[in-house]
């Protein structure tokens, strides 16, 4: 199960968090408050988006940044031709799911009445309407899925998607991790919740490449264990900015292994190699 | 390479087993009835098909040696769980892999946070993925696959990619969706509730009727399988997916999507379209669903009246449990060679046709068959099982 038989490489990346928007580049988690920063140049909708009809915040976050993603991609490599949107899968890791508008659609019946909900908030109670939005924004046609496994979700999804790949199953994936709050409020005993939305552009590299590949994707789940070796705990963030960082940043040794436990008891791990 | 499915079990409408439920299918019956969980009033729909509180089914949930389910997604799993083990014993090992569907998962403990005004402690669509880990020891990878409507399809995919990798010699897959007020509610605002029991592919429907339930098939490497001298119930020859990228709700009317998860799965299986007994219909009797699944039956099979079933006439549509339940009824019904029949039809919508069967059970010696699921977000699914030879 560790080997991949074809080279994967990660493309491109790009994380927003509280601390701001980061593409191909070493994110920071920021460190206060728990919403995502503005993004004063974030591509208009009308242009990362033409089609869009009143589109959720977590999918006009996710369609900006799939958007930067791709453009990233494209500026960073003009000789190495572009994924193709038709074979362009999208697997994207998330804990919380819809649970910010689950909390909207549900005082949306209180204060209305329970034949009054809103059909358009409802359809984003789905933990894939935002990622659907991406598609129908960008014309991708390849599978589409989120993943859960707790606070690795987003690694999760990760690892599944660099092996689908590393067997010839697919061709490219945009991939990652998304954890929006919405309006709603964490318990009082926890720190605000920090959310965050990591993207990563994954490709089969049959050719010689600037870009780092991934290697050694594995998953398991231990639910005796509690901790873990990086990113304890709920470490959404955390794990998915170490990821991105290994994946700008050349360091001394060439290559960076991502690992991860959940207090659920997932465990994920990958290698990062340059 | 093909995975072979073991062991299956169901909770339906129509109680706990998955003989139960092919046996009422066969019979052309519908558990389809007025909800009692939670007021109607006021909605498009007052119908659902709602898992019986018997004790059988609280007895097989609470059976296993772990902290009782208090969500009844994870119950409704557990039960089916019950149901595929019978007598079989599963030992803890890292060489077993879980994947559930689902797409709302334990929501009320959601609901109960955000009543508080708090957001949920844990990942609510995580959690009875780890109650099947528990009960089965399951050390492999654990998670849950959401894809709208599709997502237990999405779920045996993964299965089938996890036994081919090599890592697990068996996977649990599931697929469970409680009936929740919140859904329903939510399906009425899309005005997609049916004031009658779901009737798909006939002229006179208008919508479709909610259930919940849950399946648990146990997918294994067939080398696995014989090593321990068991026979497969079918074999999973492909699994393909695609979205349309048309809308939210709506999809293509072309059936881009579907038609293209159709061929990947067919692709993957090393087959044509020309060798399908059967196709097992997502139908869940919305005329947008009806007539594209149409156009994609007429478009794949170049009109030959391959057989069409569907048996959300029958159990409702249990949305992110839907495709377990549609592959665990294939499985047992292309096992026993015969076709269960759309429940609720009687005359054929001109605009939407397809060879459904109707009324009974058919006889059928085929052993291949197309099963397709469409979600929310032009999310599309195929997968090719076939019986053992």
């Amino acid at each position: 199960m560790r080997v991949l038989n074809t080279p994967v490489a990660v493309t491109a990346t790009a994380v927003w968090t509280p601390g701001g928007v980061w593409v191909n580049a070493r994110p920071n988690a920021g460190s206060s408050g728990g919403a995502l920063a503005a993004w004063p140049e974030a591509p208009p909708l009308r242009v990362a988006h033409p089609k869009a009809r009143r589109p959720h915040r977590e999918a006009t976050v996710l369609v900006q940044l799939a958007h930067a993603l791709l453009m990233a991609r494209a500026a960073s490599d003009p000789t190495a031709p572009p994924p193709n949107p038709a074979q362009t899968d999208l697997l994207l890791g998330t804990a919380r799911g819809s649970a910010a508008t689950d909390g909207e659609f549900l005082r949306d019946l209180r204060e209305r009445g329970s034949g009054f909900g809103s059909p358009s908030t409802f359809v984003y109670t789905l933990s894939t309407a935002a990622p659907a939005e991406v598609a129908i924004a960008l014309g991708l046609r390849g599978s589409l899925a989120t993943i859960t496994a707790g606070g690795i979700s987003g690694l999760s999804a990760v690892v599944r998607a660099a092996r689908r790949l590393g067997r010839g199953e697919s061709r490219a994936c945009i991939t990652g991790g998304v954890e929006l709050a919405g309006p709603v409020h964490p318990p009082a005993s926890e720190e605000p919740l920090r959310e965050v939305a990591a993207l990563f552009l994954l490709e089969s590299s049959s050719f010689p490449s600037v870009w780092p590949t991934l290697s050694d994707a594995e998953l398991g789940f231990e639910p005796a264990a509690t901790g873990g070796d990086v990113g304890a705990g709920d470490c959404a963030t955390e794990t998915l900015l170490a990821l991105a960082t290994a994946c700008v940043e050349r360091g001394e040794s060439h290559q960076v292994e991502v690992k991860a436990h959940s207090r659920e008891g997932h465990w994920a791990r990958l290698r990062v190699q340059w | 390479m093909s995975a072979a499915i073991t062991s299956i079990g169901a909770v339906t409408g129509f109680g706990l087993g998955i003989e139960v439920t092919v046996g009422a299918l066969l019979e052309g019956r519908t558990a389809i009835r007025p909800v009692t969980r939670f007021p109607t009033a006021g909605l498009c729909s007052s119908l659902a098909s709602e898992v019986p509180d018997n004790v059988d089914l609280l007895a097989a949930a609470a059976g296993f040696n772990q902290h009782p389910a208090t969500d009844r997604a994870s119950q409704l799993l557990l039960a089916a769980l019950a149901d595929a083990l019978g007598q079989r014993i599963l030992e803890p090992t890292r060489r077993r892999g879980v994947v559930l569907g689902t797409t709302k998962g334990a929501l009320e403990r959601e609901l109960s946070s955000h009543e508080r005004g708090l957001l949920p402690a844990e990942d609510v669509l995580g959690s009875p993925a780890r109650a099947l880990a528990a009960a089965t020891g399951a050390r492999g990878p654990v998670y849950t696959t959401a894809a709208a409507c599709a997502s237990s399809a999405v779920a045996l995919g993964e299965a089938l990619a996890l036994v081919e990798e090599g890592g697990c010699d068996e996977v649990v897959v599931g697929g469970t969706e409680a009936l929740h007020a919140f859904v329903y509610q939510g399906f009425h605002a899309l005005k997609a509730l049916s004031a009658a029991p779901a009737a798909p592919f006939d002229v006179s429907r208008n919508g479709l009727s909610l259930g919940e339930g849950a399946a648990v098939l146990i997918v294994e490497s067939v080398a696995h399988a014989r090593a321990q001298g068991r026979r497969p119930i079918a074999l999973i020859e492909g699994f393909g997916s695609a979205v349309d990228g048309f809308d939210q709700t709506a999809p293509d009317p072309s059936g881009s999507g579907l038609l293209a998860a159709c061929r990947r799965a067919l692709a993957h299986a090393g087959v044509t379209a020309h060798d399908i007994d059967r196709y097992h219909a997502h139908g869940t009797a919305t005329v947008q669903n009806d007539r594209m699944e149409a156009v994609v039956h007429a478009s794949l099979f170049a009109n030959r009246p391959v057989p069409v079933c569907a048996i959300k006439g029958a159990v409702g549509h249990t949305l992110g449990a839907a495709a377990a339940l549609d592959i665990a009824v294939c499985a047992r019904t292309l096992a026993r060679k015969v076709l269960p029949p759309v429940v609720n039809l009687r005359r054929i919508d001109a605009s939407a046709f397809v060879p459904a069967v109707i009324g009974v059970g058919q006889a059928s010696p085929g052993g291949l068959a197309l099963i397709a699921s469409a979600g929310f977000g032009g999310i599309n699914t195929a997968v090719i099982l076939r019986r053992p030879g």
